[in-house]
This record gives structure tokens, C-alpha cells and sequence, in this order.
């Protein structure tokens, strides 16, 4: 499929076991991810990145 | 002084020695390499991002089509494999799409691949076309060229490079690559001395003890203290399933074992 232009994309490969393996994350879907588990070691700190303007 | 490298860089277009390959082909006159880039340059990503290191997001990050290696498990391989895809780079455009995400609070810009170091005069213009201030990143496979590395010098703040594989044999069965230790090990020592350096290694499963096990080890010998991420997350993408022991992910079991070789030769570990 051809992918729209100026929009963002992100890749998730959600596996048997419910582990969802992240390409490309997006702040938006970083912050759907974080309220899918907001405990998760990789999301919740990448999450709160994104918050934060330097 | 960007601006001057990438005259240099367009300029070796005529007798390609980007790479490690050392193709020699006339770029200007049409000719092509093994990475089969021409003269201009596609992109085929350019977005704010979170996946890399924390101490790098948000970057706003700009993915270049086209590479010179041939990883059967590349995760954008439709895109890595084939120069040609994508929208054409323009770096007046992207330079501005750059600054409006770093207004929105992106702390870097970081271009990558592919591999970006076969589109070396596209980068360094883009480079020219950026504040001096901003912190650049230069996401590479570390199988460039000397003479990539001359033109690249002082344009980057931060060199993140991959170190996929522990032996020449892996390196060539999945990736196509001859001498890989060799050409990377040089590229990472040059890049500890001429800037930051942030090592990453992607475990693949069935690759703990041939892989990362002598990645790390060379690492703690060599760049003791260098910043590095590993990262356990590979999926089976493109074309991993020529491979049997690609075709899944990595065990909890094969991650609990990397983590403690990190452990054992006292890497600096970072997320």
C-alpha cells in the first residue's frame, strides 16, 4: 500500500505471546502504547521524551 | 565549511569510494555500484521520533533509500535495497521541515538509512543547510570508507553506529559483506576519536555466542566506557526467512544471556 505523504508512520509487529515490537515510534503512538501498559520499560520513558520541549 | 565538503563529496561522485566497497564507478556518467545509488538521493522517512536512545529523543529523523550492505533481515529493506524508492531529497525542504520539529522540541536531527554514507553530498548539504547549534546524528552500518570519514569529520556531533555481527563469516552469509570486522572496527575507533560514539547492536536470535558475545568483548578491549545499546527487540523482516534461526524473535532466555555477557565484560549500557 501506498503510504500517504506528510503523514507519520510507525510499524508495530504484535506477537503471540501479546509483546508488541516497536519500528519507528511516533509520539502519538508512543503515548497509545503508554496507556496500553504504562509500566513498560521502553514506551513509558520515550513517552515522557516527548513531553519534554529542551 | 559543510557546504565546501559536500562540493567535495558530489565531486568523487565520478570515482565512488564512499563505502568500503570501493566501487570506483562514475556516479555523474551514470554508473552504479553494488548500493545501485545514482546522483541524486530518495528519502523514504522524515519524521519526529522516539525509538532511538533517550539521550538523542525526540530526533527528527530523515531515513535516505539506498545502502551498500545486503542484510537478509533488514527492517526497511523494500526501502535499504533500492535507492530509487521514496521522494526525491531535497535539502532546502527537509532542512525546514527539520528546524520546524526541532521549534517543537526534537533535541536532535538525525539522518540515516539505508545508509546515508552513499548519499554522502545529499547529507553534508543538508548539514550546510542547518543552525550550526543543532546536535546532529549520523546513524551509519560504520562500513564507510576513509574517505567518508575525511569528509564527515567535524560535520556530526554524534556517530551511533551499528555493530551487527561478530565474525566475517555471519557478516557474510547475512549480510553479503567480506572483511566486515575489519572495516567496522576501524570506522568505531575512528568515531570514539573524532566525536561521540554510541555503539548499537541489534541480537538476533541464535547469534548470542557468535555475535554478541565477541562484539562485546572487542568493545570492553578496545572502547572500554563507549556508550552502548542493546537492543533486543529483531523481528523476522525482508528476507530473514532465507535464514532458519531468523525466522522468529529473541527468547526471553537468548535476552537474560546477553544481558548478562554485558554484564560480565562491564559494558556502559544505555536505553
Amino acid at each position: 500500500m501506498k503510504k500517504p505523504k506528510n503523514t507519520l508512520s510507525t510499524e508495530l509487529l504484535i506477537l503471540p505471546d501479546g509483546r508488541i515490537l516497536v519500528q519507528n515510534l511516533t509520539e502519538p503512538m508512543a503515548q497509545i502504547l503508554r496507556r496500553l501498559n504504562p509500566h513498560d520499560q521502553f514506551i513509558a520513558p520515550r513517552a515522557r521524551a516527548a513531553k519534554k520541549p529542551s | 565549511m559543510a557546504r565546501k565538503r559536500a562540493e567535495l563529496a558530489r565531486a568523487g561522485l565520478a570515482d565512488c569510494q564512499f563505502c568500503a566497497h570501493h566501487c570506483g564507478v562514475n556516479r555523474l556518467a551514470g554508473e552504479t555500484g553494488l548500493c545501485h545509488a545514482g546522483v541524486l538521493a530518495n528519502f523514504f522517512l522524515a519524521q519526529p521520533e522516539l525509538t532511538d536512545e533517550l539521550e538523542l529523543i525526540p530526533t527528527f529523523a530523515i531515513a535516505l533509500s539506498g545502502c551498500d550492505l545486503r542484510c537478509d533481515f533488514c527492517i526497511t529493506g523494500a526501502e535499504s535495497w533500492n535507492p530509487h524508492v521514496g521522494s526525491t531529497f531535497e535539502a532546502a525542504r527537509l532542512a525546514a521541515q527539520a528546524n520546524a520539529a526541532l521549534a517543537c522540541g526534537a533535541k536532535t536531527v538525525m539522518l540515516l538509512g539505508g545508509e546515508p554514507t552513499v548519499h554522502l553530498h545529499h547529507a553534508l548539504e543538508l548539514v550546510a543547510r542547518l543552525p550550526d547549534e543543532v546536535k546532529l546524528v549520523w546513524k551509519t552500518n560504520a562500513h564507510g570508507s576513509a574517505q567518508a570519514r575525511e569528509l564527515l569529520d567535524g560535520m556530526f556531533d554524534v556517530w551511533l553506529a551499528d555493530f551487527k555481527f561478530g565474525n566475517d563469516a555471519c557478516a557474510q552469509r547475512l549480510a553479503k559483506v567480506p572483511d566486515y570486522l575489519a572495516i567496522v572496527q576501524e570506522n568505531l575507533c575512528w568515531a570514539h576519536l573524532h566525536g561521540e560514539l554510541i555503539v548499537r547492536h541489534l541480537l538476533m536470535p541464535g547469534h548470542g555466542e557468535c555475535c554478541w558475545r565477541p562484539v562485546a568483548a572487542w568493545l570492553a578491549e578496545n572502547l572500554p566506557g563507549v556508550k552502548v545499546n542493546l537492543r533486543s527487540g529483531f523481528w523476522p523482516a525482508w528476507k530473514a526467512s532465507r535464514h532458519l534461526e531468523l525466522r522468529g524473535t529473541v527468547a526471553e532466555g537468548e535476552r537474560q544471556r546477553a544481558w548478562q555477557v554485558a554484564g560480565h565484560y562491564g559494558l556502559n549500557l544505555i536505553p
